[in-house]
């Protein structure tokens, strides 16, 4: 199978998806837990709608979808509705829990946006960034071929899925399952390193004890 | 120019300040003394523009006040260097400032957490001097640094703030020969201060 040049093309087309999803939630959820930390009316109206999102079972929301849109872009739009809900709380967290004397010090020094933003939002919401990004990504390849299953679009793992289920290959099943569990591995490891040789390049995550001084 | 008129800070139901009027030296050392719970910090919060009151005003013309709190409060993800270049943007400036109050060549680029209290608190000296503040709030800036250190560190401040207000809370009688105004907080039945000391008559 590795040897076929279509598994290549498929492999690379559903983590491509996946990915593409994953990149949108991450500035998607991110942006929305700023907003709704800062606008009260807004976490109120968001809150349900997210808890909602959580407790619905994937199946539906890719059923519902694939009446509107259209196949290719329907895994990418699932994973990010599974995906935003993890990335909203651990970042809203992530904000709430900002030191509030650190707030002080920035407020006392007046801090300009940036400097606020950069030196101390960053820094403190980046752990909970992090372990967003960690309980997440498993979460998204699931839903990302879940979704492909039953979406069935050209050249993707869930439609060679799908087909090994309608052609009862079972050795076809266990063999892209184990392609999705390795690129899942894989994935998560060389995400997780990326962000965390950004964040240490950027002192956005913290050496040693990260505690407030003398709070 | 620093005054309040008829100030009032209330936490909920706890009044903390009450229909305070006074106005405050522009310049030399002003202490404040007086009992736990008084209500000092809270002062220092309101004028120092942290805090706002809940009744009454506060006049300033002061616009680049710095803060020494009680705590070192440095960022847990920059080490000394940055933490004190982070306020004026200015890392020789930064660098220059906290060498004399942290002689140990290393120590500049040690995390908050791999320095010892005093260090920290050094640090965050170093942090409001660096700012340029055209006045300064100190609340019992020296606590729990030996007497060597406290009175370098001493020093070292009242010697780089000669040209601009100092206001700070103490506990210490010992801090006082440093002040030229010192002011006791009293809260009941409405808060006022009174003076002990002005630098024309030498406290007792």
């Amino acid at each position: 199978m590795v040897q076929s040049k279509d598994f290549w093309l498929i492999t690379l087309l559903s983590l491509i998806r996946v990915i593409w999803g994953i990149l949108v939630s991450l500035l998607l959820g991110s942006v929305l837990a700023y907003l709704t930390t800062q606008v009260k009316l807004l976490h109120i109206l968001v809150s349900p709608a997210l808890s909602a999102i959580k407790s619905t079972p994937v199946a539906s929301f890719i059923i519902l979808a694939l009446l509107w849109l259209e196949r290719d872009s329907l895994p990418v739009l699932i994973t990010a509705l599974i995906v935003i809900p993890i990335i909203w709380a651990n970042v809203s967290e992530g904000i709430e829990r900002v030191d509030n004397e650190l707030l002080e010090v920035a407020t006392i020094y007046r801090f300009s946006l940036w400097t606020k933003f950069h030196r101390l939002y960053l820094p403190s919401v980046a752990p909970y960034f992090m372990a967003a990004c960690k309980s997440s990504l498993g979460m998204a390849w699931k839903a990302g071929i879940a979704a492909e299953v039953l979406a069935t679009p050209q050249h993707s793992i869930g439609t060679e899925l799908y087909f090994s289920k309608t052609y009862l290959e079972t050795p076809t099943l266990f063999a892209w399952t184990l392609v999705v569990i390795l690129l899942s591995l894989i994935i998560e490891k060389l995400f997780v390193f990326g962000l965390e040789r950004i964040g240490h390049h950027w002192k956005l995550l913290p050496k040693g004890g990260h505690h407030a001084e003398g709070s | 120019m620093l005054k309040v008129h008829n100030l009032s800070v209330k936490y909920g139901d706890h009044t903390v300040l009450q229909d305070l009027s006074a106005s405050f030296p522009e310049q030399g050392v002003t202490a404040l003394i007086g009992p736990s719970g008084v209500g000092k910090t809270t002062l220092f919060r309101v004028l120092s523009g942290l805090l706002k009151p809940t009744e009454g005003s506060v006049t300033s013309t002061y616009q680049k006040p710095a803060y020494l709190f009680q705590e070192p409060r440095l960022f847990p993800w920059m080490n000394a260097l940055e933490n004190v270049s982070v306020v004026c943007g200015d890392k020789q400036k930064a660098q220059a400032l906290l060498t004399e109050l942290l002689p140990q060549e290393d120590a500049l680029l040690k995390y908050p957490h791999e320095l010892s209290g005093g260090m920290k608190q050094r640090v965050s000296i170093a942090r409001a001097l660096a700012y340029d503040p055209d006045i300064l709030f100190m609340d019992e800036p020296f606590k729990g640094l030996d007497e060597a250190t406290k009175a370098s560190a001493a020093r070292f401040i009242f010697e780089k703030t000669k040209d601009i207000p100092v206001f700070f809370i103490t506990h210490d009688k010992e801090d006082l020969p440093y002040c030229d105004t010192v002011y006791r907080i009293c809260a009941a039945p409405v808060t006022t201060l009174i003076l002990e000391k002005s630098s024309k008559s030498p406290v007792e």
